[in-house]
């Protein structure tokens, strides 16, 4: 499946320092990705994934320390200069930022915001880059597009900025798009639509896609292979089917029985207890140990690495859970 | 049968948008955001109503109106049958204790500069739950009800989690036993191994202190698991309000079917067919004339687009506000 | 295991404290020291100063800087680094008159229009409107102009104009403060309106308040000395900055220190004054 990867994510790491004490936000990610494939990267928040996204496209180290490698199709951009980066981002790699009723500027047009990637990043001319900026907004979903490109975000509701945001990203065809979390500010009938669109266009287009999310039916809808994040560390990853049907990292495992299907209305629900670790007072060992069930006292001195336990499957526990379904693959 | 503790009639509320110089100038008429447009629901003693909707669609402004942090434009509401907006009801500072808010975000609903302690002990000196003498104890009770350590007490809010944060609003909230809390996407803003313990927490709580509860979540799952019945909002609207089970096994608007089809299912074999909708949302600026849904339905006929549908029972179902919701059950 | 136990909030590794974190930074550092002086020369300008600051020697009139009087002496013969030192009193006294009670009202009236909002706010929006209009400066010396010149009339003008910069960031603050929903919390909780402004809302309104306190102490110090340099504040031979250097304009070619020494004196304070206002922002902000 990922035989030429596109994207090679080794041993990244990024730190940040905050009042003199070391931040370890991102530790050792490592995962590839294949043309057309949909990664999803899923896990509480601070645990690390949009820091991941942010050192991928080389904006991290403006404000971190990063390590590791990232390779995209052959070429190392961690040791890129700016300038170089600069003809990749937004031409080849595409980003979709967290918070996106920021990331528009309120004085420009739609249209002149979408005209102006397409100049930066294509060679069309003028007409051709109205066209296509038209072509895009119809993509995403905006009714009558060709009149309303002289408009302002103001004049977009929040759903529709966010579609704005997105048509933006994928204007200039990019064979890689890192999404970070493009639906959580939308309405469910309106991220049915955008995950869609997304998938379609990376169908369509053979576009890798990184996807950043907390919603675990997002990914279970979208991504074919899925890493989970806890402080910082992916401790589970692989075919998104295994990894959520039979979790073998207590962390994957906790999630997915903490959320309320098939479980009589009104009952107690399984919840993981406790809550995340500051990333100031890491435990020594395992980063989970201290709200594990299945903790044993390797895990309070050492730490686990990601190991394969199964074809493209991964996990980073001493005491993975048993394979209760045949992994069938 | 179960008595009704409150009673919601026909709520409107519209705020008014600020009109730009230019606006003023050009002699546009100011608008309004009708964030209510006419709710009408019952809460039963001891039950728990949940209430999904859109985002902006008004679910945080009817939360926020029953605990009278807005003054509806017009409509009522009785609690107990007195009516809340009443002069002599505004005096009475008893329901404010009766009727709690927990909001969403557990960030912002605590003071930063007061302790624990001072929070709870504060909310019941000015209700005088306790003697004096008690104050100190039954903040250690309340504490331990919320399942917090014993030293919260002395700790400002800065040092702890989001849930326990939330814990502590709780602990707020029942310090002056109340009936009825209305819980505002009280998990939204939580993680989801953290969601679960708050949820346990607040269904033994009910079960245990015989609360109703109010339940505002966009998370269908969530609602669907902790609620009795359902009421789904649309624009300021209630589409269909009925048993929880029943409304989402089997949801009878077209509003409540594409939302319900549109959560994304856990299951990735499970690819489901989320019932597209068209056009786009409709700004409560600008309230669709008929039925507010109709810009978007597939069934819309010249009806929807004239007359507002009421909400009427349906035989085995809930109550839905759909002209049309026998035949388009029938085709389903 | 008991999730109560497992979820208690870890706070070692603290960080360190916030006086310790203040005074990390130089800028505040040293703004304190200048202030804790000009607090001590204020107080005990007595045992500071070489000489009766009211002392005449009319055989020492306009001396340069010398060991006996290291800032010289003015046309009387009085020793001018006493003169100095013994201004502190006033000038200081300047900073805190001046200020507190424009600060006391402004808190109250700002605390009450943005709780309540309503036609008081829009009246209160008229009054700022009218008064920010005019130079602070103008308005203040219009006032001492109606009321007579001194110290207490002077006092009198700048609170009587002051209040209303605090009334106006205190209300934009405590508007902004409004939108938690601990404020809202309160109300929901049934507590009484005054109850909510102040122990709720003020604490945490207040912090720039009290950081723009910090440097209109410095502006107080220097309308106060304007005006008596113009001789609308402090009479002679009451030692004040203003009036000192007022008393050395005319010898400003051949007694030149008469005029500097008050002038930097004037500067150094205000720049301490300054300073702790950078570094209170840090001290007072909420923690989380
Ligand atoms: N610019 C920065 N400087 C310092 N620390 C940062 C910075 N950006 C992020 N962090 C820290 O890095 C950690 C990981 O943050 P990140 O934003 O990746 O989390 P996330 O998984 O995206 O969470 P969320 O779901 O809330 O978006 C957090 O502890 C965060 O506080
Ligand atoms: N104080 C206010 N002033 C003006 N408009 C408001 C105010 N509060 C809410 N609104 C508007 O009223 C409408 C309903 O808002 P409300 O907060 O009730 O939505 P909601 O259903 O809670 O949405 P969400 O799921 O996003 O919380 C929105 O259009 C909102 O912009
Ligand atoms: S390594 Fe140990 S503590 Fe960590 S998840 Fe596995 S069993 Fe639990
Ligand atoms: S009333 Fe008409 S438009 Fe409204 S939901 Fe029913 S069929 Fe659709
Ligand atoms: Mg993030
Ligand atoms: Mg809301």
């Amino acid at each position: 499946m990922t035989d030429h990867p596109i994207l090679e994510v080794e041993n990244l790491c990024t730190t940040f320092s905050r009042g003199g004490t070391a931040l370890p936000a991102v530790r050792d990610v490592s995962f590839a990705l294949g043309k057309g494939h949909v990664q999803g990267l899923v896990g509480e928040s601070g645990s690390g994934k949009s820091v991941t996204l942010r050192s991928i496209l080389g904006l991290a180290r403006h404000y971190g320390e990063v390590s590791g490698s990232v390779r995209w199709q052959g070429q190392e951009l961690t040791s890129m200069s700016e300038r170089q980066l600069r003809k990749i981002r937004g031409r080849e790699i595409a980003m979709i930022f967290q918070e996106p009723m920021t990331s528009l500027n309120p004085l420009l047009t739609v249209g002149t915001q979408l005209t102006e990637t397409l100049k930066a990043h294509t060679d069309l001319g003028r007409r051709a880059r109205r066209d296509r900026a038209i072509e895009m907004l119809d993509h995403v979903g905006i009714p009558a597009a060709a009149s309303r490109l002289g408009e302002y975000p103001h004049q977009f509701s929040g759903g529709m900025r966010q579609r704005v945001m997105i048509a933006i990203a994928l204007a200039a065809s990019p064979k890689l798009l890192l999404a970070d979390e493009p639906t959580t500010a939308l309405d469910v009938t309106i991220q049915a639509q955008i995950l869609d669109l997304i998938l379609k266009l990376a169908d369509e287009m053979s576009m890798g896609v990184v996807l950043v999310t907390h919603d675990l039916g997002v990914v279970a809808q979208t991504c074919d292979t899925v890493s989970v994040m806890y402080a910082g560390r992916v401790v589970e990853q692989g075919d998104v089917r295994q990894v959520l049907q039979t979790p073998r990292h207590p962390y994957t495992e906790g999630l997915m029985r903490s959320v309320p299907q098939d479980v009589p209305p009104r009952t107690q629900l399984y919840s993981v207890p406790g809550t995340p670790p500051s990333l100031f007072s890491l435990p020594e060992g395992c980063a989970f140990a201290p709200r594990c069930q299945s903790a044993g006292p390797a895990c309070q001195t050492a730490r686990p690495t990601l190991q394969d336990i199964a074809s493209g499957r991964q996990t980073a526990c001493f005491n993975p859970l048993p394979a209760t379904q045949e992994d069938a693959a | 049968m179960t008595q009704t503790v409150m009673k919601i009639d026909d709520l409107h509320l519209s705020f008014p948008v600020s009109r730009s110089l230019l606006d003023v100038v050009q002699r546009k008429p100011g608008k309004s955001v009708n964030a209510l447009n006419g709710v009408s629901l019952e809460l039963k003693q001891g039950e728990t109503l949940g209430v999904v909707g859109e985002s902006g669609c008004g679910k945080s402004t009817l939360a926020r109106c029953i605990v009278r942090l807005y003054a509806p434009t017009s409509g009522q509401i009785h609690f107990e049958d007195e009516n809340i907006f009443g002069a002599a009801a505004r005096k009475d500072r008893s329901y404010n204790r009766r009727v709690q808010m927990m909001f969403q975000d557990p960030y912002s609903s605590l003071n930063p500069r007061m302790s624990t302690g001072d929070i709870l002990a504060e909310a019941l000196r000015v209700h005088q739950m306790r003697p004096e003498n008690e104050i100190a104890g039954r903040v250690e009770e309340l504490l331990e009800l919320v399942r917090l350590p014993q030293d919260a007490a002395e700790k400002l809010p800065h040092e702890f989690s989001g849930g326990q944060r939330q814990r502590i609003a709780i602990a707020r909230a029942l310090a002056v036993e109340p009936e009825v809390l209305i819980a505002d996407e009280l998990v939204s803003a939580l993680d989801v191994s953290v969601q679960a313990q708050v949820v346990n927490l607040l269904l033994e709580l009910q079960e245990r202190l015989k609360l109703t509860i109010l339940f505002v979540a966009h998370d269908l799952r969530l609602v669907r698991h902790v609620s009795n019945r359902v009421a789904v909002i649309y624009l300021g609207r209630i589409v269909e309000i009925g048993d929880s089970e029943t409304l989402f096994s089997a949801p009878s608007h077209p509003y409540s079917r594409a939302l319900l089809s549109a959560a994304p299912s856990l299951d990735p074999d499970d690819k489901g067919v989320a019932i597209q909708l068209e056009g786009e949302l409709p700004s409560p600026l600008n309230v669709p004339s008929g039925c507010p849904f109709h810009v978007r339905c597939r069934h819309v006929t010249a009806q929807c687009r004239t007359v507002v549908p009421a909400l009427r029972a349906l035989e085995g179902r809930g109550e839905v506000a759909c002209h049309h919701a026998e035949e388009i059950n029938q085709h389903a | 295991m008991s999730d109560a136990a497992v979820t208690s909030a870890k706070t070692s590794n603290a960080p360190l404290s916030r006086v310790q974190i203040a005074l990390r930074k130089p800028g505040f550092l040293i703004g304190a020291v200048i202030i804790g002086c000009s607090a001590l020369l204020a107080l005990f300008p007595g045992l500071f100063s070489p000489y009766d600051p009211n002392f005449i020697d009319y055989l020492a009139v306009r001396q340069p800087p010398s060991w006996a009087h290291p800032f010289g002496t003015d046309m009387l013969g009085r020793d001018a680094l006493s003169r100095v030192i013994h201004a502190y009193t006033v000038n200081m006294q300047m900073a805190i008159l001046a200020t507190v009670f424009a600060l006391t009202i402004g808190v109250t009236v700002g605390a009450l229009v943005g709780y309540y909002r309503g036609v008081a706010d829009m009246i209160f929006g008229r009054v700022v409107d009218a008064v920010i209009t005019f130079p602070f400066l103008v308005l203040v010396i219009a006032v001492v102009a109606v009321l007579g010149p001194g110290l207490i009339n002077m006092y009198i003008a700048i609170t009587l104009v002051g209040w209303v910069y605090y009334a106006r960031l205190m209300r934009a603050e405590v508007i902004a403060q409004m939108g938690n929903d601990y404020a809202s919390a309160g109300i929901v909780m049934g507590y009484s309106d005054r109850r909510i402004i102040f122990r709720h809302l003020l604490p945490n309104a207040i912090t720039p308040v009290i950081v723009y306190w910090m440097t209109d102490m410095a502006l107080a110090i220097l309308l106060g000395s304007s005006l008596g340099y113009l001789g609308l504040g402090a009479q002679p031979p009451q030692a004040e900055w203003g009036v000192l250097i007022a008393e050395g304009r005319n010898f400003i070619t051949t007694a030149w220190w008469l005029s500097l020494m008050p002038g930097i004196a004037i500067v150094i304070t205000g720049l301490g004054f300054s300073l702790i206002g950078d570094g209170l922002a840090d001290l007072l902000r909420p923690r989380g």
